[in-house]
């Protein structure tokens, strides 16, 4: 090659080769011959007679034209010959087969096509390299397509049948016929084929006349799913036609349409008839509820995801169920108090359920959870009892005797009483009652173990945090603090003969600051045996800890006394005039301090009192004193130590009581139970406590007024009582109202002022 | 309670450049000028309390009928609408003994900004307790009113 130029030696920069072209001109002549061949090759492939032709020949032919520039004349050619033979013999063939074996003649006919189409791009690749580039019109392969279809399937005619027969198989599918899945699916890829570069041919001509007719069908099948009016049958069939409609349109249609389709059902079928469907009368979501059908309520819970407001409407029926249920438990009618233990304990049952439901049927939802706690919380605040019922109800887990429950039972138990602790709005009304009970269970030595209530305080202190059990943990140290002073005063007394008048006395030291307060202790006078005992432990206490003062107690305390009664048995006959002090009996009685001045006075001599003179004597509040009498007297046969004359169950002033002398009991030591206190305070004493709450509390709001004030030094009336809400909220919630009137006590005690030039903020004061 | 010292009173009259009963008789149209100025008026209405206040015996705040009089005596000149109502209020109202220092203040506020038209207040701003009772009353006293109409 590099005789041809010369030049080589002397400019070496230009190092490129040009083959000049070869300088040959076409002529008419030669051009139409060429083209006449390559028609002639085209249209035997279009016959399917290619198996004669040469491919290198044909290629090599039409390169040359393309070479020549004639390569218009190539390509409009091309689109003529293609056009005449779609035209002329195919479309023909298609329409004549309209009403006999239409899909599989137009399949055939579009794969031929295919075929055919192929080979000629082939032949023609050099046209489509160079002039088809160069001049930016379609290649070979989308010539054909767009041809195809514009002549043959987008023929108004055959569009048409094409359409009516695609969706005529379907509607035969869905009615459960069998029909030839491959020649739709053949159909639809060639639709999608069609589209060249989208898939719009396959949407306008099949697609959205599907979704339409789909729509239609499901409207009508909604109408014939309802009417057998069962919400699970319903449901369990719209899942199976999702089901089926999903896996058709990945089979044979395009998978593309699967997501369409499923949303023209979710439409038609669950969105439009949403809250029918939930609130069906004796099948809806609430039946299945009743009924625990975890697994419909699973199903309906899966359709519901799928549609917007779905779950919300699902939801709130759950939760109008809910709240009712929740409010039966809840409320009380006039008199009756409820029995503590059978509130919680249901209470509890009913979050079980719902949590039962919560992780089968609705798989953790956090909807549902949100709305199962908003639910509770806001039906256990209904009832103000609730704290003191729930700190009752962890009470009686506490104490000994818990029947039929392992340990393992009751740290589940009280566990979930946490959870209920959590919803309660007061806590603080809470905290009163569990240091209640606490005090109790430790001073009648009811607790079951020392760990075990150790446990339920570190819960509450993850809970609340240390200032809520500071308290409690003191009260233990009191305890274990008075066992070992009870032990050394005991040595002390043996070894100082100290005399107790035959008392064994055991003597718990409480800290004032740390069990619950009590309104002025009552002034009672115990038997002088009993203050004899008691003076003398005061003084060994007192001389080791000078500086103390130590105040008795006497509602707090119990008595074991000897007892003996003289009468005969009540089955040994009416001999009650010999004194038959032939078969005296003795017992122990476990009685409370009050009980135990009572029951002291009958040995004076004295064998009537009434319930005046009882008081009179022994200074005993009339509440208490009323209690304790209950107890002696007009309790089970096998506790009555004493008679009253009249026997009614209520006690007046003027009653009469007399040791029961016939006294009989299986049991040597015998204990006399107090009236049932599971049912809660009674009124006044519920009055009481709520007044201390209430004090209390003006106390904490005032607290947190200056704490946050402090911190500010200056707040718009609004935001300060907003800050002081939320920093109450997990303690209780306190009323705007309440919160201005510690306000303006706060500005009169000089602890806060006005500002000067904005009487809605607040300075502190420092 | 209501005590000038001497010197107050000497400085006070000194200031006022009088020195005699009538000469300070004299002196009082322009002293009711001088109030017609609000702030003024107001410098006077907050000292009043302090003023009446038995500071001797550890008296921090004013009672109720002291009040009920000062109030009399301080818009003697210039009744606003609501005065009548609001001491009636008070004479009846069982449990107020005293009035905070803050109320007193707040009420000139009140009687400016709220004015006779109740329907401006608003009981969520810091207004204190006891006129936020009032207006409560006041409302339900005018719809028995209308109840009874």
């Amino acid at each position: 090659m590099s005789s041809g130029l010369g030049r080589s030696s002397q400019n070496r920069k230009d190092t490129k080769m040009r083959i000049r072209a070869f300088p040959m001109t076409m002529d008419e002549k030669y051009v139409n011959n060429i083209w006449a061949l390559l028609k002639n090759a085209i249209q035997e492939i279009q016959k399917k007679n290619n198996s004669g032709l040469s491919f290198e020949e044909l290629y090599r032919n039409a390169y040359t034209m393309v070479l020549h520039k004639h390569g218009e004349k190539l390509y409009t050619g091309l689109r003529v010959v293609v056009t005449d033979h779609l035209i002329n013999k195919v479309r023909d063939d298609v329409l004549a087969a309209l009403n006999n074996n239409f899909l599989q003649t137009l399949n055939s006919a579009w794969n031929d096509h295919q075929t055919s189409m192929v080979m000629i791009r082939d032949i023609l690749m050099y046209m489509d390299r160079v002039y088809v580039q160069q001049n930016n019109v379609d290649n070979v392969y989308n010539l054909g397509l767009i041809i195809f279809r514009d002549q043959v399937v987008r023929n108004p005619i055959i569009r048409d049948h094409l359409q009516t027969t695609l969706l005529e198989m379907v509607a035969k599918e869905r009615r459960g016929e069998v029909v030839d899945r491959g020649a739709v699916k053949n159909a639809c890829q060639m639709l999608m084929v069609l589209g060249i570069d989208s898939r719009c041919v396959y949407e306008e001509d099949f697609e959205r006349p599907f979704l339409e007719q789909s729509a239609e069908f499901f409207r009508m099948e909604s109408q014939k799913f309802l009417a057998e009016n069962s919400a699970s049958v319903y449901i369990k069939k719209v899942e199976a036609r999702i089901n089926e409609e999903a896996e058709r349109a990945s089979h044979y249609l395009d998978k593309s349409t699967e997501e369409p389709i499923v949303k023209v059902l979710e439409d038609e079928l669950i969105g439009k008839h949403m809250k029918t469907i939930v609130e069906m009368e004796n099948s809806g979501v609430v039946h299945m509820l009743e009924n625990n059908k975890t697994d419909d309520l699973a199903c309906m819970y899966k359709l519901c995801v799928r549609v917007a407001n779905g779950l919300k409407t699902m939801c709130n029926c759950i939760s109008k169920y809910l709240r009712e249920q929740g409010k039966a438990l809840v409320v009380e009618e006039g008199e009756e108090a409820k029995n503590a233990i059978t509130y919680i304990q249901s209470l509890l049952d009913l979050k079980d359920r719902f949590g039962h439901f919560l992780h089968e049927s609705f798989s953790d939802d956090k909807l549902f959870k949100q709305m199962i706690s908003g639910d509770f919380e806001y039906f256990i605040n209904l009832n103000a009892k609730s704290p003191e019922y729930l700190s009752l109800f962890i009470d009686d887990k506490l104490k000994k005797g818990v029947k039929g429950m392992t340990e393992q039972e009751i740290e589940n138990v009280l566990d979930k009483s946490m959870v209920l602790f959590r919803y309660l709005q007061e806590k603080d009304v809470f905290e009163r009652y569990y240091k209640h009970h606490l005090a109790r269970r430790l001073l009648l030595n009811k607790s079951v173990s020392d760990d075990s209530e150790k446990n339920m305080i570190s819960k509450l202190k993850t809970e609340c945090g240390c200032q809520f059990t500071s308290k409690l943990e003191g009260m233990f140290k009191d305890m274990t603090v008075s066992n070992t002073i009870n032990e050394e005063f005991k040595l002390f007394v043996q070894q100082a003969q100290v005399n107790l008048s035959g008392v064994d006395l055991t003597v718990r030291v409480l800290t004032t600051g740390f069990w619950p307060t009590q309104s002025a202790t009552p002034r009672s006078s115990i038997p002088s045996a009993a203050q004899t005992a008691f003076e003398a432990f005061r003084r060994f206490y007192l001389a080791k800890h000078s500086g103390r003062q130590l105040t008795l107690q006497p509602q707090l305390g119990s008595a074991d006394l000897h007892a003996t009664f003289y009468g005969p048995k009540k089955d040994e006959g009416e001999s009650s005039n010999g004194a038959s002090a032939k078969n005296p009996r003795k017992h122990i009685l476990q009685v409370s301090t009050y009980q135990m001045c009572i029951l002291m006075l009958f040995n004076n001599n004295r064998e009537k009192w009434t319930f005046e003179e009882i008081k009179n004597h022994t200074d005993i509040p009339e509440r208490e004193l009323t209690r304790a009498l209950q107890s002696l007297a007009v309790g089970k046969l096998a506790q009555r130590i004493l008679h009253k004359d009249p026997k009614t169950k209520e006690i007046e002033a003027g009653h009469i009581f007399t040791v029961n002398d016939q006294f009989t009991s299986k049991l040597f030591r015998v204990r006399i139970q107090m009236v049932a206190t599971n049912k809660g305070e009674a009124e006044p004493e519920r009055k009481e406590t709520r007044n201390k709450v209430d004090e209390d509390r003006k106390h904490e709001i005032e607290a947190a007024l200056v704490r946050i004030m402090k911190a500010r030094k200056k707040l718009q009336h609004n935001v300060l009582i907003a800050e002081c809400t939320e920093m109450l909220k997990p303690r209780f919630l306190p009323s705007p109202v309440v919160i201005k009137k510690r306000i303006e006590g706060l500005i009169e005690r000089e602890y806060l002022a006005r500002s000067a030039d904005d009487r809605k903020v607040y300075t502190y004061v420092a | 309670m209501c005590k000038f010292t001497k010197d107050e009173f000497v400085t006070g009259c000194k200031n006022l450049k009088v020195d005699s009963i009538k000469s300070m008789r004299s002196k009082f149209p322009d002293m009711e000028a001088e109030m017609q100025n609000k702030e003024c008026f107001k410098n006077l209405y907050k000292w009043t309390y302090k003023f009446c206040l038995d500071c001797e015996n550890g008296q921090r705040t004013l009672p109720v009928d002291v009040a009920i009089s000062l109030w009399k005596l301080v818009f003697s000149r210039c009744e606003p609408t609501l005065l009548q109502d609001w001491l009636e209020f008070l004479e009846k109202h069982p449990t107020v003994k005293g009035i905070p220092k803050d109320t007193w203040d707040m009420f000139l506020n009140f009687v400016e900004q709220v004015g006779d038209d109740l329907t401006i207040y608003d009981d969520t701003e810091a207004w204190p307790s006891l006129l936020d009772d009032f207006v409560e009353h006041e409302n339900d006293r005018k719809n028995q009113n209308v109840k009874t109409d």
